[in-house]
Order: structure tokens, then C-alpha cells, then sequence
């Protein structure tokens, strides 16, 4: 037997192996109703309780010590169950300013959103930060270690370039833990959205590079000829590294005939600053429709993963997306900071601050990218909306303490496993809460997962909502040993 | 991978091995040793345990390989490349993203960012050579003419692969290697490159920097 020959085939065999699912020039069109998961997680911990199931100091047993608000700060959502806080801020980090106080209030949010808004309880299981955001979005280990993100991707992920991107960080950019998993179903982790696209390509962008059609050449003589034969891959071809790298330079390849790296970079030409034209590079068609969404792109963080996530939806390159703020301030916006070091978790500094800033942050975000996909087409045939195919669900480390110093108008909130999460989707049992609160302690009781009604005494779990939203968004879980949540999917 | 490709995929295998078992130029065994047939094959190994030559590590050895600084790759003007591309080329990110462990697997993106570096290293190297008259690192003495062309078997075109490869691998290339990247320069050529000899100088560089000897160890 001749190992070379034999060598030689089993890197023909690979190649066409990780080829046969590359037919189409732009991979498989997402003809097929596909769906797609924007992970939104609330990073550092937000509660749910200073958002959506917010407690009127009336209905409290001990308001001087609960985390509860005035009650014309709870607004009720016109035929809806759901509650928003309308906190106005009277003191920031010791700083009083009920001269002038604050107002945060997410009504607007709810009512423009509230059809399609569901409000679930749950309890976690870590108070530790990077271990209960990976678990929020693993639901404690439910199927196999495999994430919420990695599962929309193995499902519907088929025909997409890069069926799973991470912008977060932590615990909420950890790959899952089934090392069954398909490789192609694992996330591209994005540090910095702004130059992400430049990854889209193996020489656009760099100055004076040759043209796509001589890069292949020199990528085929390398492929064909010089790797195969060298003695390094003939004693460690077995490597799966080697064997990963070889699939993935034809996905990446794939990935730069699509010429991605022009749909993809959201900013325009902005010499010196941004010399995008000196460079080669183009901006995507969608550029100004994002910068009136998002303005402060620039110098914003979340706001280039926001814009990003949108183009990556509309040219259909994924279908599982993740977003977040993280632990690293931003500066800017009307008060001068936009986001808290730390993200929610300042709120061991001042819980109703930071949780109030917080919110309206991200929600903010989320409303504008759920405009934009409001108005851009998925299937022209149908008039469906990308958004009508899109689930946007906010996971979250954890809660917060539910009790406050006595009558403090500001006061720090440690770390609580109870909790709860907002989903939002047209996939969803919408214009929902399931479960509810307990007035006097603050805690959150769960639902009965058939019939949404609310069970008092019993706690949601992380596998039970994990359960609910893969159902919701269409996943098949019957293979696997999760509850059925029907009380969580539409209809 | 679907039933279908797995199916794929056995199959060429049988048919590959079942016509390679004919074969008589076979070796015994895989360490070509003593019984039969000369031992022109190294070793396999079974554990192939091999580590990715990560960010900042592939990018000073590309700026040793071609004597470059090795602020030589930047995109837009900004950034050092193997910075903005660190997690996918291999790195740990704890303060920004709080990967306190490199990614254990590669990305679809991986292979592009190594790519971006090597070129931008590479289109350096030829540009420096072809305009030295004579002084460089490499592709020296190729003799370019008026049209940008050269003689690709000339000893000088050889001996830049030599060059390439001592600077890029720290090996001599095989025959083969040396007649696969001469290969190159006629596609060049009958692609329609305006200037053949630096593009090929460039391109072979690039081939030889990212192969998987290069990338891997």
C-alpha cells in the first residue's frame, strides 16, 4: 500500500467532504423558512423585577425594604398583564439629583412592543458570573452542554456562511460544552465589530494585495502541492486541528467568494479615520439606513454589534447572533456614560441607577434593530419581514438582592439566583407573563409549563425555560430529554 | 456532517484504497523501515499533537522569515493586523472579552486572518527585493525586464525558493516543492498579471507562509 497515494486521498476525501454541502456560490440561499435566535444578554445581571415585573410600594409588605417602586412609577401595559418600571432617578452613585431627577421609564418600550412581548420567571443556579451566563444560555447543561445560539445553528444554520457569531464576552462567549457538536455550528466569536468584516477575506483591504483570481492560484498550488506532499503533513495528518483547518479554508474561501467583506462593513469612507476606498473597501448598500438607527456607531460598541447584527441577518450569513454590553464602560450619551463599568453589575454600587440606565440601553438597541428588520423583506412571496422569522431573547447572569437598606434612596444589590428573562418575537406566546411575583419578598414564582398559569411556590427552572424558547423558535426537542413548555410558544 | 457526506466520504476512501493496494511502488508499514522499498516517507505519528503558531507568534516569525519589522501588517492604517484578528488567529482575550483561554478549535475565519498577515508580509518582501537592484532578501537576481516578466527557469528563480523556504521553514524545499512554485509563475503569467515576476514573488511567498508547516508545529 502506498501511504502517499493514500494520503493524498484521504485530503482529496476531506476536501470533498466539507465540500459537498458548498455547492451554490452563496451556500444554500435561506429559502427554507429558516428562523432566526438574537441572543441579547443583560451582562453583569439584570433584574427582572426593575423591569417588567416591578412591585408598587402599595402592594409591598415592607416597602421601606424591598426593592419596589413608587407607585407611579409601575405603569400597567393597556390589555396586557405585562408591567413596566418608569423609574425616575432621584440619586446616581451618592450623587443626589432630585432637584432634577432622571426618568428611565421602559412604558414606551412596552407598549409599542407588548403583542410580542414575553415575560418568563426563572431561578439560576450560579451566583458566579462567567458560570451562570453560560448556563443561562445552556440551560444548566439541559441538552448535552449545547447553547441556546449553538442549537439555532445546527438547525437552521445549513446554506449560512457563519451560522453562529458571538460578540459577547465571558460566559456568554463560551462555546458550549458537547464536543459532538458540529464544527460548523460554532460560534465565530467577534471582539470588535467595527473591523470584523476585514476577516471576511484573506487579502481585500490589505494594500497593493493581488486579485481574488491570483490569490487562488497561489492558494491552490499551496493546498495541492506543497501540503500534501510535505513530510510535516505526511507524519501528522491525523491531527483533527489540520483536519478542522482543511475544511475550514474552504468555508473561508466560500466565505470570500461571496464577497462578504463588501456587505458586511457598516461605516462609510471616512478618511483619515477610516480610509475605507484608499484601502479597497466598500461600504454595504444598508450604510445609511444604519447610521440613522445608530448615530453614535463611531464611538459605541454596542452600537456597531447592533449594526452588524443586522446586516448579518439581512444578507442571510447567520442565523444565531449574540450581542451584549460587557464589563467596560462606555462613555457618552446625554448623562456622559451610556453603559457602566461592570454592565448591570454595578449595581452592588447603586442597583436602581445602574438597573434603570441599563435597560433603557439595551432596549434601546433592541428597538432599533427590530426596526430594521421590521423593514427589510425575508421572502418577498410571503411579505414576510426578517423580523417575523426572529426570536430576540435577553438572558441574564442572574437576578439581584431583593431587600434594600431601610428607606435608602440608593443602596447597593448583591447577586440572586431568582429571576426572570424577557423574550420578544412574533414566535413567542406574546402579550404574556408566566409566573409572577411575590409582593412582600421580591421572589418570582414560576408557571405551570402547559398551561402558562401562574404556580406560586414552584420555581422555573434553567432547563424548563431553555426548553420553552427551543420549542418556541421551532427546534425539535423530542430527542432529547427536556419538559414540553407549550405555555411558552405561540399559539 | 450529513449521513449523506459521511456515505461520500467512506466511499472515495474504499475506492482510493482498493486501487492504491495495487499499487507497486508500495512501502511496508508506516515507518517505511527495514523489509522492502526505500524509506522515502517519514514517519506518522500517532498522537499528532500539534499546536497552532497563535497571533502575535505567526506574525514575528513572518517578520523574521522576511526581515520585516514587525509592525509590517496593519489594517486600514489602524491596527496591527494579528491584534485586531487575535482570538480567531489562536489568542486569549481576558480583559476585553474575557477569554481567559484561547478558542480550543479554530474558526471559518481563522484561515483568512493568517492569510492577511502573510500577504501583507509577503507583498513587503517582493516589493523591497524587485526594487533593489540586486540587494534583497530573497527574490533576488530574477532578471525582471521591462514587462514585469521573468525567466522562471532560471537557477535565480530556484534559488529564491531555496531562500524562501531556509527563511520560511528552516529546510531546504523538496524537488517537487521547488517545481510546484515554478508551476506558479506561468498560471501568473497566463492569468493576466500585469506584473508577473512580483506578483509570482509575492504569491509563492504566501503559498510557503501559510501551509500547514508553517501555521502548525
Amino acid at each position: 500500500m502506498n501511504r502517499r497515494r493514500v494520503l493524498q486521498a484521504l485530503l482529496a476525501a476531506s476536501a470533498a467532504g466539507a465540500a459537498s454541502g458548498l455547492s451554490t456560490k452563496k451556500l444554500r440561499a435561506a429559502g427554507e423558512k429558516t428562523k432566526f435566535l438574537l441572543t441579547f444578554p443583560l451582562f453583569g445581571g439584570g433584574a427582572i423585577i426593575d423591569s417588567f415585573l416591578p412591585i408598587k410600594a402599595s402592594e409591598a409588605g415592607n416597602a421601606d425594604t424591598l426593592d419596589c417602586f413608587p407607585d407611579d412609577q409601575v405603569v400597567a401595559l393597556s390589555g396586557s398583564d405585562i408591567r413596566c418600571a418608569d423609574p425616575l432617578i432621584t440619586s446616581v452613585l451618592g450623587f443626589d439629583v432630585s432637584g432634577d431627577p432622571l426618568p428611565f421609564p421602559l412604558s414606551g418600550f412596552g407598549e409599542k412592543y407588548k403583542s410580542e412581548m414575553m415575560v418568563t420567571t426563572v431561578t439560576g443556579t450560579s451566583v458566579n458570573h462567567a458560570v451562570a451566563q453560560k448556563r443561562a444560555l445552556s440551560g444548566g447543561g439541559a441538552w448535552s452542554g449545547r447553547t441556546l445560539q449553538e442549537i439555532v445553528a445546527s438547525t437552521y444554520g445549513a446554506g449560512f456562511a457563519l451560522p453562529n457569531v458571538n460578540m459577547s464576552s465571558l460566559g456568554f462567549l463560551e462555546r458550549g460544552s458537547d464536543p459532538t457538536l458540529p464544527a460548523e455550528a460554532y460560534a465565530e466569536p467577534i471582539p470588535n465589530a467595527l473591523l470584523k468584516p476585514l476577516s471576511f477575506s484573506g487579502s481585500q483591504g490589505i494594500k497593493g494585495a493581488p486579485g481574488k483570481d491570483l490569490m487562488k492560484l497561489a492558494r491552490g498550488a499551496r493546498d495541492n502541492e506543497l501540503d500534501v506532499n510535505s513530510a510535516f503533513y505526511q507524519s501528522f495528518y491525523r491531527s483533527p486541528k489540520l483536519d478542522l483547518w482543511q475544511k475550514q479554508r474552504l468555508i473561508s474561501q466560500n466565505i470570500e467568494d461571496q464577497g462578504l467583506i463588501d456587505e458586511l462593513v457598516f461605516i462609510k469612507d471616512s478618511p483619515p479615520q477610516i480610509p475605507l476606498a484608499e484601502y479597497g473597501l466598500n461600504s454595504a448598500p444598508e450604510v445609511d439606513e444604519l447610521l440613522v438607527l445608530f448615530p453614535d456607531m463611531f464611538n459605541d460598541p454596542l452600537e456597531q454589534q447592533a449594526a452588524l447584527a443586522c446586516l448579518l441577518i439581512k444578507h442571510k450569513v447567520s442565523v444565531s447572533i449574540t450581542i451584549s454590553p460587557n464589563f467596560a464602560p462606555v462613555n457618552g450619551g446625554p448623562l456622559g456614560i451610556k453603559s457602566t463599568p461592570l454592565g448591570f453589575d454595578l449595581s452592588h454600587q447603586d442597583h436602581r441607577f445602574v438597573q434603570a440606565l441599563m435597560w433603557t440601553r439595551c432596549l434601546g438597541i433592541a428597538d432599533k434593530v427590530i426596526t430594521f428588520l421590521k423593514s427589510n423583506t425575508f421572502d418577498e412571496d410571503t411579505n414576510e419581514s426578517f423580523w417575523d422569522r426572529t426570536m430576540m431573547h435577553f438572558p441574564t447572569d442572574f437576578g439581584r438582592d431583593k431587600r434594600r437598606p431601610a428607606g435608602a434612596p440608593f443602596w447597593g444589590a448583591g447577586h440572586e439566583l431568582n429571576n426572570g428573562h424577557l423574550t420578544i418575537s412574533p414566535l413567542v406566546n406574546g402579550n404574556t407573563v408566566l409566573g409572577g411575583v411575590d409582593p412582600d419578598t421580591g421572589m418570582t414564582y414560576g408557571f405551570d409549563l402547559a398551561s402558562g398559569e401562574p404556580s406560586p411556590g414552584r420555581n422555573t427552572s434553567e432547563g424548563e425555560s431553555f426548553a420553552g424558547l427551543l420549542q418556541a423558535i421551532g427546534v425539535d426537542t423530542s430527542s432529547i430529554d427536556l419538559p414540553d413548555v407549550p405555555a411558552m410558544r405561540k399559539g | 456532517m450529513h449521513l449523506k457526506d459521511c456515505l461520500l466520504l467512506f466511499a472515495t476512501c474504499l475506492a482510493t484504497l482498493g486501487s492504491a493496494a495495487c499499487d507497486d511502488s508500495s512501502t511496508p508499514g508506516d515507518d517505511g523501515g527495514p523489509g522492502g522499498g526505500p524509506p522515502d516517507l517519514p514517519p506518522t505519528s500517532n498522537d499528532a499533537a500539534l499546536k497552532l503558531k497563535a497571533g502575535f507568534r505567526f506574525r514575528n516569525d513572518v517578520a523574521q522569515a522576511l526581515g520585516l519589522d514587525e509592525t509590517f501588517c496593519s489594517e486600514l492604517g489602524l491596527a496591527d493586523c494579528a491584534a485586531v484578528h487575535f482570538i480567531i488567529m489562536g489568542g486569549a482575550d481576558a480583559f476585553g472579552s474575557g477569554l481567559y483561554q484561547p478558542l480550543p478549535e479554530t474558526t471559518a475565519t481563522s484561515p483568512l486572518a493568517f492569510d492577511r498577515v502573510a500577504i501583507a508580509g509577503c507583498l513587503s518582501r517582493a516589493k523591497i527585493d524587485l526594487q533593489s537592484s540586486g540587494e534583497g532578501a530573497i527574490f533576488v537576481g530574477l532578471g525582471v525586464d521591462e514587462d514585469g516578466r521573468m525567466d522562471a527557469n532560471s537557477p535565480a528563480a530556484s534559488a529564491a525558493i531555496e531562500r524562501l523556504y531556509r527563511r520560511g521553514l528552516a529546510r531546504n524545499p523538496s524537488t517537487g516543492e521547488t517545481e510546484a512554485l515554478l508551476k506558479l509563475y506561468a498560471a501568473i503569467e497566463e492569468q493576466g498579471s500585469e506584473a508577473p515576476a512580483e506578483d509570482w514573488a509575492t504569491l509563492s511567498c504566501f503559498s510557503v507562509l501559510t501551509t500547514l508547516e508553517n501555521i502548525f508545529y
